[in-house]
Protein backbone atom coordinates (compact mmCIF):
# COMPACT_ATOMS: atom_id res chain seq x y z
CA UNK A 1 0.00 0.00 0.00
CA UNK A 2 1.30 3.10 -0.53
CA UNK A 3 1.41 6.02 1.82
CA UNK A 4 2.55 9.91 1.35
CA UNK A 5 4.22 11.31 -1.57
CA UNK A 6 4.14 7.57 -2.68
CA UNK A 7 6.68 5.62 0.22
CA UNK A 8 5.99 2.41 0.98
CA UNK A 9 4.73 2.36 4.51
CA UNK A 10 4.62 -0.97 6.84
CA UNK A 11 0.88 -2.01 8.68
CA UNK A 12 1.27 -2.27 12.40
CA UNK A 13 0.24 -5.10 13.25
CA UNK A 14 2.23 -7.00 15.74
CA UNK A 15 0.26 -9.46 17.42
CA UNK A 16 0.86 -9.50 21.64
CA UNK A 17 -0.17 -12.51 23.77
CA UNK A 18 -0.56 -12.97 27.02
CA UNK A 19 1.64 -14.32 29.37
CA UNK A 20 0.43 -17.27 31.46
CA UNK A 21 0.55 -15.15 34.65
CA UNK A 22 -1.48 -15.62 37.63
CA UNK A 23 -4.70 -13.45 37.09
CA UNK A 24 -6.45 -11.64 39.80
CA UNK A 25 -9.93 -11.80 40.05
CA UNK A 26 -11.73 -8.70 41.44
CA UNK A 27 -15.90 -8.61 42.67
CA UNK A 28 -17.44 -6.13 40.49
CA UNK A 29 -19.56 -2.92 42.84
CA UNK A 30 -22.27 -5.08 40.63
CA UNK A 31 -21.61 -7.63 42.65
CA UNK A 32 -21.81 -5.59 46.08
CA UNK A 33 -25.39 -4.14 45.00
CA UNK A 34 -26.31 -8.02 44.42
CA UNK A 35 -25.27 -9.27 47.76
CA UNK A 36 -27.34 -6.54 49.69
CA UNK A 37 -30.80 -7.86 47.50
CA UNK A 38 -29.37 -11.26 48.82
CA UNK A 39 -28.61 -10.75 52.33
CA UNK A 40 -31.43 -8.63 52.65
CA UNK A 41 -33.58 -11.46 52.86
CA UNK A 42 -31.87 -14.11 55.63
CA UNK A 43 -31.45 -10.69 57.29
CA UNK A 44 -35.15 -9.78 57.49
CA UNK A 45 -36.09 -13.36 58.13
CA UNK A 46 -34.15 -14.07 61.41
CA UNK A 47 -35.28 -10.61 62.31
CA UNK A 48 -38.80 -11.18 62.03
CA UNK A 49 -38.78 -14.76 63.37
CA UNK A 50 -39.85 -16.18 59.88
CA UNK A 51 -36.33 -18.01 59.05
CA UNK A 52 -37.97 -20.92 57.16
CA UNK A 53 -38.32 -18.38 54.43
CA UNK A 54 -34.47 -17.70 54.05
CA UNK A 55 -35.10 -20.20 51.49
CA UNK A 56 -36.03 -17.32 49.09
CA UNK A 57 -32.54 -16.33 48.21
CA UNK A 58 -32.54 -19.80 46.50
CA UNK A 59 -33.06 -18.26 42.77
CA UNK A 60 -30.26 -15.77 43.89
CA UNK A 61 -27.98 -18.40 45.01
CA UNK A 62 -28.11 -20.79 41.84
CA UNK A 63 -27.72 -17.80 39.68
CA UNK A 64 -24.34 -16.63 41.57
CA UNK A 65 -23.09 -20.21 41.58
CA UNK A 66 -23.52 -20.76 37.23
CA UNK A 67 -22.10 -17.56 36.98
CA UNK A 68 -18.92 -18.62 38.95
CA UNK A 69 -19.10 -21.73 37.37
CA UNK A 70 -19.15 -20.07 33.83
CA UNK A 71 -15.71 -17.58 34.84
CA UNK A 72 -13.01 -19.06 33.91
CA UNK A 73 -10.19 -16.00 32.90
CA UNK A 74 -7.11 -18.55 32.47
CA UNK A 75 -6.47 -18.59 29.06
CA UNK A 76 -4.63 -16.74 26.24
CA UNK A 77 -5.61 -13.91 24.22
CA UNK A 78 -4.33 -12.88 21.05
CA UNK A 79 -4.82 -8.96 20.31
CA UNK A 80 -3.63 -7.23 17.29
CA UNK A 81 -3.79 -3.87 16.16
CA UNK A 82 -4.43 -2.42 12.45
CA UNK A 83 -3.62 0.64 10.95
CA UNK A 84 -2.63 0.94 7.09
CA UNK A 85 0.12 3.41 7.41
CA UNK A 86 1.91 4.73 10.05
CA UNK A 87 1.89 8.67 8.67
CA UNK A 88 -1.25 10.29 8.25
CA UNK A 89 -1.94 14.05 7.05
CA UNK A 90 -3.60 15.75 10.33
CA UNK A 91 -6.81 16.27 9.95
CA UNK A 92 -7.29 13.15 8.48
CA UNK A 93 -9.55 10.57 10.09
CA UNK A 94 -7.75 6.81 9.98
CA UNK A 95 -9.65 2.88 10.79
CA UNK A 96 -7.77 1.36 13.51
CA UNK A 97 -8.70 -2.21 13.41
CA UNK A 98 -8.27 -4.28 17.00
CA UNK A 99 -8.24 -7.74 15.79
CA UNK A 100 -9.49 -10.15 19.41
CA UNK A 101 -8.63 -13.77 19.21
CA UNK A 102 -8.81 -16.62 21.66
CA UNK A 103 -8.70 -20.32 22.27
CA UNK A 104 -11.24 -20.63 24.56
CA UNK A 105 -14.81 -19.71 24.43
CA UNK A 106 -14.93 -16.50 26.57
CA UNK A 107 -18.70 -15.26 27.11
CA UNK A 108 -17.64 -11.87 28.25
CA UNK A 109 -14.35 -9.91 26.88
CA UNK A 110 -14.14 -6.45 27.49
CA UNK A 111 -11.27 -4.63 25.14
CA UNK A 112 -10.70 -0.95 25.77
CA UNK A 113 -7.72 0.50 23.59
CA UNK A 114 -5.65 2.85 25.01
CA UNK A 115 -6.18 6.01 22.47
CA UNK A 116 -3.21 8.47 23.31
CA UNK A 117 -5.28 11.51 23.83
CA UNK A 118 -6.87 11.83 20.11
CA UNK A 119 -10.36 12.25 19.01
CA UNK A 120 -12.28 9.04 18.05
CA UNK A 121 -14.83 8.73 16.05
CA UNK A 122 -17.00 5.31 17.53
CA UNK A 123 -16.02 3.64 20.77
CA UNK A 124 -12.16 2.50 20.99
CA UNK A 125 -14.00 -0.29 23.20
CA UNK A 126 -16.35 -3.69 22.57
CA UNK A 127 -17.21 -6.81 24.28
CA UNK A 128 -16.84 -9.59 22.65
CA UNK A 129 -18.68 -12.81 22.98
CA UNK A 130 -16.01 -15.26 21.47
CA UNK A 131 -15.88 -19.40 20.54
CA UNK A 132 -12.58 -21.33 20.48
CA UNK A 133 -10.59 -19.81 17.64
CA UNK A 134 -13.38 -16.96 16.73
CA UNK A 135 -11.89 -13.61 15.70
CA UNK A 136 -13.72 -11.02 17.42
CA UNK A 137 -13.22 -7.09 15.35
CA UNK A 138 -13.16 -3.99 16.97
CA UNK A 139 -13.54 -0.70 14.78
CA UNK A 140 -13.43 3.00 15.68
CA UNK A 141 -11.45 5.73 13.39
CA UNK A 142 -9.83 8.51 15.28
CA UNK A 143 -9.04 11.81 13.84
CA UNK A 144 -5.29 12.69 13.76
CA UNK A 145 -3.48 15.50 15.19
CA UNK A 146 0.26 16.55 13.76
CA UNK A 147 3.08 15.22 16.34
CA UNK A 148 4.03 11.13 16.77
CA UNK A 149 1.20 9.43 18.88
CA UNK A 150 1.84 6.02 20.49
CA UNK A 151 -0.82 3.56 21.19
CA UNK A 152 0.42 1.95 24.19
CA UNK A 153 -1.82 -1.21 24.60
CA UNK A 154 -5.33 -2.65 25.73
CA UNK A 155 -7.15 -2.68 28.79
CA UNK A 156 -8.80 -6.01 29.28
CA UNK A 157 -11.42 -7.51 31.24
CA UNK A 158 -12.73 -10.54 31.17
CA UNK A 159 -15.84 -10.91 33.24
CA UNK A 160 -18.66 -13.41 33.83
CA UNK A 161 -21.73 -12.62 31.56
CA UNK A 162 -24.02 -11.07 34.54
CA UNK A 163 -20.61 -8.86 35.18
CA UNK A 164 -20.14 -10.52 39.06
CA UNK A 165 -16.79 -11.14 38.31
CA UNK A 166 -13.82 -9.46 36.53
CA UNK A 167 -10.13 -10.25 36.09
CA UNK A 168 -8.39 -6.77 34.43
CA UNK A 169 -5.52 -6.52 32.90
CA UNK A 170 -3.39 -3.89 30.56
CA UNK A 171 -1.53 -5.70 27.60
CA UNK A 172 1.44 -3.83 25.87
CA UNK A 173 0.92 -3.47 22.05
CA UNK A 174 2.69 -0.51 20.70
CA UNK A 175 1.43 1.52 17.30
CA UNK A 176 2.80 4.27 16.36
CA UNK A 177 1.40 6.82 14.12
CA UNK A 178 3.07 10.18 12.76
CA UNK A 179 0.34 13.23 11.91
CA UNK A 180 2.20 14.73 9.56
CA UNK A 181 1.03 18.59 9.00
CA UNK A 182 -1.19 20.04 6.05
CA UNK A 183 0.47 21.00 3.16
CA UNK A 184 -0.73 24.04 1.70
CA UNK A 185 -0.48 24.84 -2.08
CA UNK A 186 1.91 27.91 -2.26
CA UNK A 187 4.27 29.99 -4.03
CA UNK A 188 7.69 30.42 -4.29
CA UNK A 189 8.34 33.53 -1.68
CA UNK A 190 11.97 34.23 -3.25
CA UNK A 191 14.17 33.82 -6.36
CA UNK A 192 15.49 30.18 -6.73
CA UNK A 193 18.29 31.63 -8.85
CA UNK A 194 21.75 32.31 -7.28
CA UNK A 195 25.05 31.28 -7.07
CA UNK A 196 26.43 28.95 -4.44
CA UNK A 197 29.92 28.60 -3.95
CA UNK A 198 31.68 25.09 -3.93
CA UNK A 199 34.70 23.02 -3.68
CA UNK A 200 34.55 19.89 -5.50
CA UNK A 201 31.62 17.42 -6.30
CA UNK A 202 28.23 19.57 -6.06
CA UNK A 203 25.22 17.69 -4.37
CA UNK A 204 22.42 18.05 -7.01
CA UNK A 205 19.24 16.96 -8.45
CA UNK A 206 20.66 17.82 -12.29
CA UNK A 207 22.75 15.84 -14.37
CA UNK A 208 26.07 17.50 -15.92
CA UNK A 209 29.00 19.76 -14.35
CA UNK A 210 27.77 23.28 -14.90
CA UNK A 211 30.48 24.63 -12.29
CA UNK A 212 32.00 27.87 -13.05
CA UNK A 213 35.56 28.78 -12.15
CA UNK A 214 35.23 31.27 -9.32
CA UNK A 215 38.72 32.30 -7.66
CA UNK A 216 41.79 30.49 -5.87
CA UNK A 217 42.15 30.31 -2.35
CA UNK A 218 44.59 28.05 0.04
CA UNK A 219 44.14 24.15 0.74
CA UNK A 220 41.96 23.17 3.73
CA UNK A 221 42.19 20.01 4.89
CA UNK A 222 39.24 17.97 3.37
CA UNK A 223 39.68 19.48 0.04
CA UNK A 224 39.83 16.90 -3.16
CA UNK A 225 43.15 16.40 -4.44
CA UNK A 226 41.58 16.97 -7.90
CA UNK A 227 41.02 20.81 -7.39
CA UNK A 228 44.25 21.41 -6.73
CA UNK A 229 45.63 24.25 -8.64
CA UNK A 230 49.32 23.11 -9.46
CA UNK A 231 50.31 26.16 -11.34
CA UNK A 232 49.56 28.53 -8.67
CA UNK A 233 50.92 26.36 -5.86
CA UNK A 234 54.25 26.52 -7.54
CA UNK A 235 54.13 29.93 -8.09
CA UNK A 236 52.93 30.71 -4.57
CA UNK A 237 54.97 27.99 -2.82
CA UNK A 238 51.48 27.30 -0.86
CA UNK A 239 49.13 24.29 -1.82
CA UNK A 240 46.15 25.83 -4.17
CA UNK A 241 43.23 24.68 -5.12
CA UNK A 242 40.47 26.08 -7.43
CA UNK A 243 37.16 27.32 -6.27
CA UNK A 244 33.84 27.36 -8.14
CA UNK A 245 30.77 28.65 -8.51
CA UNK A 246 26.89 26.79 -9.33
CA UNK A 247 24.73 28.68 -11.10
CA UNK A 248 22.58 26.60 -10.27
CA UNK A 249 19.38 27.11 -7.86
CA UNK A 250 20.04 29.00 -4.76
CA UNK A 251 20.00 27.15 -1.00
CA UNK A 252 16.79 27.20 0.87
CA UNK A 253 17.59 26.87 4.52
CA UNK A 254 14.34 26.75 6.74
CA UNK A 255 13.85 28.05 10.04
CA UNK A 256 11.27 27.23 12.61
CA UNK A 257 10.80 29.54 15.69
CA UNK A 258 9.77 26.78 18.51
CA UNK A 259 9.58 29.38 21.03
CA UNK A 260 6.86 28.32 23.84
CA UNK A 261 5.08 31.76 22.87
CA UNK A 262 4.25 30.94 19.68
CA UNK A 263 2.06 28.10 20.66
CA UNK A 264 -0.97 29.62 19.51
CA UNK A 265 0.01 29.74 15.54
CA UNK A 266 2.56 26.85 15.94
CA UNK A 267 0.82 24.35 14.04
CA UNK A 268 0.16 26.94 10.83
CA UNK A 269 4.14 27.83 11.18
CA UNK A 270 4.47 24.27 10.93
CA UNK A 271 2.57 23.71 8.19
CA UNK A 272 4.09 26.86 6.62
CA UNK A 273 7.35 25.23 6.58
CA UNK A 274 6.15 22.13 5.25
CA UNK A 275 4.39 23.66 2.18
CA UNK A 276 7.20 25.98 1.70
CA UNK A 277 9.79 22.76 1.99
CA UNK A 278 8.09 20.40 -0.89
CA UNK A 279 7.48 23.73 -2.79
CA UNK A 280 11.47 23.75 -2.37
CA UNK A 281 11.76 20.06 -3.48
CA UNK A 282 9.02 20.48 -6.47
CA UNK A 283 11.43 23.11 -7.45
CA UNK A 284 14.53 20.88 -7.04
CA UNK A 285 15.86 23.41 -4.64
CA UNK A 286 17.93 21.84 -2.11
CA UNK A 287 17.39 22.72 1.44
CA UNK A 288 17.87 22.42 4.83
CA UNK A 289 16.15 23.13 8.06
CA UNK A 290 16.68 24.52 11.73
CA UNK A 291 13.85 23.67 14.31
CA UNK A 292 14.94 26.30 17.09
CA UNK A 293 13.68 24.18 20.03
CA UNK A 294 15.67 24.34 23.38
CA UNK A 295 17.78 21.63 21.42
CA UNK A 296 17.71 22.44 18.34
CA UNK A 297 17.63 20.42 15.40
CA UNK A 298 20.15 21.31 12.36
CA UNK A 299 19.30 19.01 9.10
CA UNK A 300 22.13 19.92 6.90
CA UNK A 301 21.02 21.10 3.02
CA UNK A 302 20.62 18.74 0.66
CA UNK A 303 18.10 17.40 -1.95
CA UNK A 304 15.90 14.70 -2.73
CA UNK A 305 12.42 13.15 -1.38
CA UNK A 306 14.24 10.73 1.53
CA UNK A 307 15.30 14.32 2.96
CA UNK A 308 11.70 16.08 2.28
CA UNK A 309 10.89 13.27 4.61
CA UNK A 310 13.31 13.11 7.37
CA UNK A 311 12.16 17.19 7.71
CA UNK A 312 8.85 16.41 7.44
CA UNK A 313 9.57 13.72 10.92
CA UNK A 314 11.28 16.51 12.08
CA UNK A 315 8.19 19.01 11.84
CA UNK A 316 5.40 16.34 12.28
CA UNK A 317 7.20 15.41 16.13
CA UNK A 318 8.06 19.79 16.84
CA UNK A 319 6.54 21.59 19.96
CA UNK A 320 6.92 24.56 20.94
CA UNK A 321 8.91 24.78 24.44
CA UNK A 322 10.92 27.06 26.34
CA UNK A 323 13.46 28.25 23.87
CA UNK A 324 14.70 31.66 24.34
CA UNK A 325 18.10 31.30 22.32
CA UNK A 326 16.39 31.45 18.79
CA UNK A 327 19.27 34.12 18.33
CA UNK A 328 22.20 32.96 19.77
CA UNK A 329 20.88 29.41 17.82
CA UNK A 330 20.86 31.37 14.59
CA UNK A 331 24.31 33.03 14.92
CA UNK A 332 26.17 29.75 15.53
CA UNK A 333 24.11 28.43 12.64
CA UNK A 334 25.17 31.64 10.58
CA UNK A 335 29.35 30.57 12.03
CA UNK A 336 29.51 26.96 11.35
CA UNK A 337 27.27 26.13 9.15
CA UNK A 338 24.98 28.14 7.29
CA UNK A 339 25.71 27.83 3.49
CA UNK A 340 26.97 31.26 2.26
CA UNK A 341 24.67 33.40 -0.11
CA UNK A 342 21.63 30.62 1.16
CA UNK A 343 18.26 31.78 0.91
CA UNK A 344 16.48 31.73 4.36
CA UNK A 345 12.97 31.76 4.95
CA UNK A 346 12.00 32.56 8.57
CA UNK A 347 9.13 31.14 10.21
CA UNK A 348 8.33 33.41 12.92
CA UNK A 349 5.05 35.33 14.34
CA UNK A 350 8.06 37.73 16.00
CA UNK A 351 6.27 38.14 19.41
CA UNK A 352 9.55 37.59 20.96
CA UNK A 353 12.74 40.41 21.04
CA UNK A 354 14.73 36.97 20.76
CA UNK A 355 12.96 35.75 17.44
CA UNK A 356 13.43 39.37 16.28
CA UNK A 357 17.37 39.76 16.91
CA UNK A 358 17.49 36.23 14.95
CA UNK A 359 16.10 38.17 12.01
CA UNK A 360 18.64 41.10 12.72
CA UNK A 361 21.34 38.44 12.86
CA UNK A 362 20.83 36.85 9.29
CA UNK A 363 20.35 40.23 7.54
CA UNK A 364 23.50 41.12 9.49
CA UNK A 365 25.73 38.08 7.59
CA UNK A 366 23.77 39.76 4.29
CA UNK A 367 21.17 36.65 3.98
CA UNK A 368 18.06 36.96 1.97
CA UNK A 369 15.54 36.66 4.40
CA UNK A 370 12.09 35.75 3.90
CA UNK A 371 9.99 35.72 7.05
CA UNK A 372 6.55 33.86 7.25
CA UNK A 373 4.85 35.82 10.12
CA UNK A 374 1.39 34.29 11.58
CA UNK A 375 -0.46 37.07 13.23
CA UNK A 376 -1.60 36.09 16.57
CA UNK A 377 -4.35 38.42 16.75
CA UNK A 378 -5.80 37.20 13.48
CA UNK A 379 -6.91 33.78 15.91
CA UNK A 380 -9.16 35.89 17.94
CA UNK A 381 -12.26 37.66 17.43
CA UNK A 382 -13.34 40.41 19.45
CA UNK A 383 -16.79 40.03 21.08
CA UNK A 384 -17.02 43.56 23.06
CA UNK A 385 -16.43 46.83 21.92
CA UNK A 386 -13.30 47.08 24.46
CA UNK A 387 -11.57 43.69 22.98
CA UNK A 388 -12.18 45.30 19.82
CA UNK A 389 -10.71 48.70 20.64
CA UNK A 390 -7.69 46.39 22.37
CA UNK A 391 -7.21 43.93 19.70
CA UNK A 392 -6.90 47.37 17.16
CA UNK A 393 -4.02 47.95 19.47
CA UNK A 394 -2.63 45.12 19.87
CA UNK A 395 -2.38 44.65 15.73
CA UNK A 396 -1.32 48.89 15.54
CA UNK A 397 1.66 47.18 17.98
CA UNK A 398 2.54 44.83 15.90
CA UNK A 399 2.39 46.68 12.85
CA UNK A 400 4.91 49.00 14.18
CA UNK A 401 7.31 46.24 14.93
CA UNK A 402 7.25 44.59 11.85
CA UNK A 403 8.04 48.21 10.32
CA UNK A 404 11.28 48.69 12.60
CA UNK A 405 12.09 45.50 11.16
CA UNK A 406 11.17 45.55 7.16
CA UNK A 407 15.10 46.66 5.97
CA UNK A 408 15.67 43.16 7.39
CA UNK A 409 13.99 40.88 5.11
CA UNK A 410 10.60 40.58 3.41
CA UNK A 411 7.94 40.03 5.82
CA UNK A 412 5.03 38.07 4.95
CA UNK A 413 2.19 39.12 7.37
CA UNK A 414 -0.07 36.34 7.52
CA UNK A 415 -3.71 36.72 8.28
CA UNK A 416 -4.41 33.20 10.06
CA UNK A 417 -8.28 34.12 8.24
CA UNK A 418 -6.45 34.23 4.68
CA UNK A 419 -4.91 31.16 2.71
CA UNK A 420 -0.89 31.42 2.88
CA UNK A 421 -0.89 31.75 -0.86
CA UNK A 422 -2.91 34.72 -0.49
CA UNK A 423 -0.91 36.47 2.07
CA UNK A 424 2.55 35.31 -0.04
CA UNK A 425 0.70 37.02 -3.06
CA UNK A 426 -0.17 40.25 -1.36
CA UNK A 427 3.36 40.70 -0.09
CA UNK A 428 5.13 40.08 -3.62
CA UNK A 429 2.38 41.52 -5.71
CA UNK A 430 2.32 38.37 -7.76
CA UNK B 1 -35.39 -4.72 20.36
CA UNK B 2 -35.70 -8.51 20.67
CA UNK B 3 -33.68 -8.17 23.74
CA UNK B 4 -35.86 -5.23 24.91
CA UNK B 5 -38.66 -7.36 24.00
CA UNK B 6 -37.57 -9.98 26.48
CA UNK B 7 -36.59 -7.50 28.90
CA UNK B 8 -40.09 -6.42 28.95
CA UNK B 9 -41.81 -9.79 28.77
CA UNK B 10 -39.98 -10.90 32.00
CA UNK B 11 -41.00 -6.81 33.54
CA UNK B 12 -44.35 -8.31 32.50
CA UNK B 13 -44.47 -11.61 34.85
CA UNK B 14 -42.82 -10.08 37.60
CA UNK B 15 -45.44 -7.24 37.21
CA UNK B 16 -48.10 -10.47 37.43
CA UNK B 17 -46.26 -12.72 40.31
CA UNK B 18 -45.69 -8.98 42.67
CA UNK B 19 -49.55 -8.40 41.99
CA UNK B 20 -50.75 -12.10 42.67
CA UNK B 21 -48.71 -11.37 46.21
CA UNK B 22 -49.60 -8.13 47.21
CA UNK B 23 -52.63 -7.31 45.36
CA UNK B 24 -53.39 -3.40 44.39
CA UNK B 25 -51.35 -2.08 47.05
CA UNK B 26 -48.58 0.52 48.16
CA UNK B 27 -45.92 -2.26 48.03
CA UNK B 28 -46.75 -3.42 44.27
CA UNK B 29 -46.34 0.30 43.45
CA UNK B 30 -43.49 0.72 45.27
CA UNK B 31 -41.44 -2.49 43.98
CA UNK B 32 -42.79 -2.23 40.16
CA UNK B 33 -41.98 2.07 40.08
CA UNK B 34 -38.13 1.21 41.56
CA UNK B 35 -37.71 -1.59 38.96
CA UNK B 36 -39.13 0.51 36.28
CA UNK B 37 -36.26 2.94 36.81
CA UNK B 38 -33.60 -0.01 35.79
CA UNK B 39 -33.35 1.06 32.27
CA UNK B 40 -31.94 4.55 33.44
CA UNK B 41 -30.32 3.08 36.64
CA UNK B 42 -29.11 0.21 37.07
CA UNK B 43 -28.67 0.29 41.03
CA UNK B 44 -32.45 0.64 41.16
CA UNK B 45 -33.21 -3.24 39.93
CA UNK B 46 -31.26 -4.35 43.29
CA UNK B 47 -33.27 -1.59 45.52
CA UNK B 48 -36.27 -3.16 44.09
CA UNK B 49 -35.10 -6.99 44.45
CA UNK B 50 -34.20 -6.12 48.34
CA UNK B 51 -37.17 -4.27 48.55
CA UNK B 52 -38.89 -6.87 47.05
CA UNK B 53 -37.04 -9.69 49.49
CA UNK B 54 -38.16 -7.89 52.35
CA UNK B 55 -41.82 -7.46 51.53
CA UNK B 56 -42.34 -10.94 51.03
CA UNK B 57 -40.68 -12.36 53.69
CA UNK B 58 -42.73 -9.75 55.76
CA UNK B 59 -45.64 -10.15 54.21
CA UNK B 60 -44.56 -14.00 54.80
CA UNK B 61 -45.30 -14.84 50.90
CA UNK B 62 -43.26 -18.33 50.22
CA UNK B 63 -43.74 -21.35 48.03
CA UNK B 64 -43.32 -21.53 45.06
CA UNK B 65 -44.89 -18.68 44.22
CA UNK B 66 -42.27 -16.28 45.83
CA UNK B 67 -39.58 -18.11 44.81
CA UNK B 68 -40.85 -17.45 40.77
CA UNK B 69 -41.64 -13.64 42.11
CA UNK B 70 -38.07 -13.58 43.09
CA UNK B 71 -36.86 -15.31 39.70
CA UNK B 72 -38.80 -12.90 37.53
CA UNK B 73 -37.58 -9.98 39.58
CA UNK B 74 -33.97 -11.41 38.60
CA UNK B 75 -34.50 -12.06 35.08
CA UNK B 76 -35.85 -8.57 34.50
CA UNK B 77 -32.93 -6.73 36.35
CA UNK B 78 -30.18 -9.03 35.13
CA UNK B 79 -32.19 -9.15 31.04
CA UNK B 80 -31.56 -5.12 31.30
CA UNK B 81 -28.09 -5.78 32.21
CA UNK B 82 -27.53 -7.68 29.45
CA UNK B 83 -29.79 -5.42 26.56
CA UNK B 84 -27.42 -2.78 27.12
CA UNK B 85 -24.28 -4.70 26.55
CA UNK B 86 -25.89 -6.45 23.57
CA UNK B 87 -25.49 -9.95 24.98
CA UNK B 88 -25.60 -13.24 22.90
CA UNK B 89 -28.36 -15.82 23.18
CA UNK B 90 -26.14 -17.79 25.53
CA UNK B 91 -26.10 -15.16 28.68
CA UNK B 92 -29.77 -15.55 28.41
CA UNK B 93 -29.54 -19.52 28.86
CA UNK B 94 -27.52 -19.01 30.95
CA UNK B 95 -29.63 -16.47 33.14
CA UNK B 96 -32.66 -18.60 32.64
CA UNK B 97 -30.66 -21.68 33.73
CA UNK B 98 -29.33 -20.30 36.78
CA UNK B 99 -32.58 -18.73 38.25
CA UNK B 100 -34.81 -21.30 37.67
CA UNK B 101 -32.85 -24.34 39.29
CA UNK B 102 -34.07 -22.55 42.02
CA UNK B 103 -37.39 -24.46 41.53
CA UNK B 104 -36.17 -27.80 40.92
CA UNK B 105 -33.74 -27.33 44.19
CA UNK B 106 -36.55 -25.53 46.52
CA UNK B 107 -38.81 -28.48 45.70
CA UNK B 108 -35.86 -30.71 46.53
CA UNK B 109 -35.76 -29.35 49.82
CA UNK B 110 -39.47 -29.13 50.18
CA UNK B 111 -39.67 -33.06 49.72
CA UNK B 112 -36.82 -33.33 52.44
CA UNK B 113 -38.66 -31.52 54.65
CA UNK B 114 -41.63 -33.61 54.89
CA UNK B 115 -39.79 -36.76 55.18
CA UNK B 116 -37.61 -35.63 58.10
CA UNK B 117 -37.87 -34.13 62.20
CA UNK B 118 -38.67 -30.20 62.20
CA UNK B 119 -35.60 -30.13 64.54
CA UNK B 120 -33.56 -31.64 61.49
CA UNK B 121 -35.25 -28.96 59.40
CA UNK B 122 -33.63 -25.87 61.49
CA UNK B 123 -30.25 -27.93 61.94
CA UNK B 124 -30.37 -28.02 57.82
CA UNK B 125 -31.63 -24.38 57.73
CA UNK B 126 -29.07 -22.95 59.87
CA UNK B 127 -26.19 -25.22 58.31
CA UNK B 128 -27.71 -23.60 54.58
CA UNK B 129 -26.75 -20.31 56.84
CA UNK B 130 -23.52 -21.30 56.99
CA UNK B 131 -23.03 -23.10 53.73
CA UNK B 132 -24.15 -19.61 52.44
CA UNK B 133 -21.86 -17.51 54.24
CA UNK B 134 -19.17 -19.50 53.36
CA UNK B 135 -19.61 -19.56 49.67
CA UNK B 136 -19.81 -15.69 49.73
CA UNK B 137 -16.46 -15.34 51.76
CA UNK B 138 -14.82 -17.97 48.71
CA UNK B 139 -16.06 -15.54 46.39
CA UNK B 140 -15.65 -12.58 47.62
CA UNK B 141 -11.88 -13.91 48.45
CA UNK B 142 -11.14 -15.56 45.48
Amino acid sequence: MLGFGGFQYRPSAIPTEEEGEELKVSPTPKLAFYLIALWVIPLVSFLLLRWSLAYLVLPYLTLLSVSYLFFKPTERVELQRIVSHDRFLEGQEVDVEVRVKTDFRVDYLYVRDLVPGLETIGKPEKVFSLKPGEEGVLRYRVKIKRGIHRFEGFHVSYRDPFGFFSSDRLVDHYTEIVGVPILYDVQTPYSTKGTKITIGPLPSPLIGGGLEFHAIREYQPGDPLKVINWKATARTGRIMVNEFESERKVDVVFIVDGSKHNEPVFDHLIRAAASLMLNALNDGTSFGLLLAERIPLWVRVDYGKRHFFKCIDFLSTAQPDENNFIAYQVDHLVKTSLPPRAQVVYFSPLITEESREALRILARYGYNVVVISPNPNSLYEPKTEEERLAMELAQLKRKAVLRSLAGYGVIIDWDLKKPLKVAIAEVLGK
Amino acid sequence: MIRKLLSAGFFLLFAFFVYVDFGLSVETALVLGLALLTPIWEPAGYFALALLGVLLVYRSVGGVIGILTIVFAINYVESIYLAKRKAPAEHYHVLLAGTFLAVPVYYFAYLLSIYTPSFVNTALAAIFVVLLYVLFYIVVRR
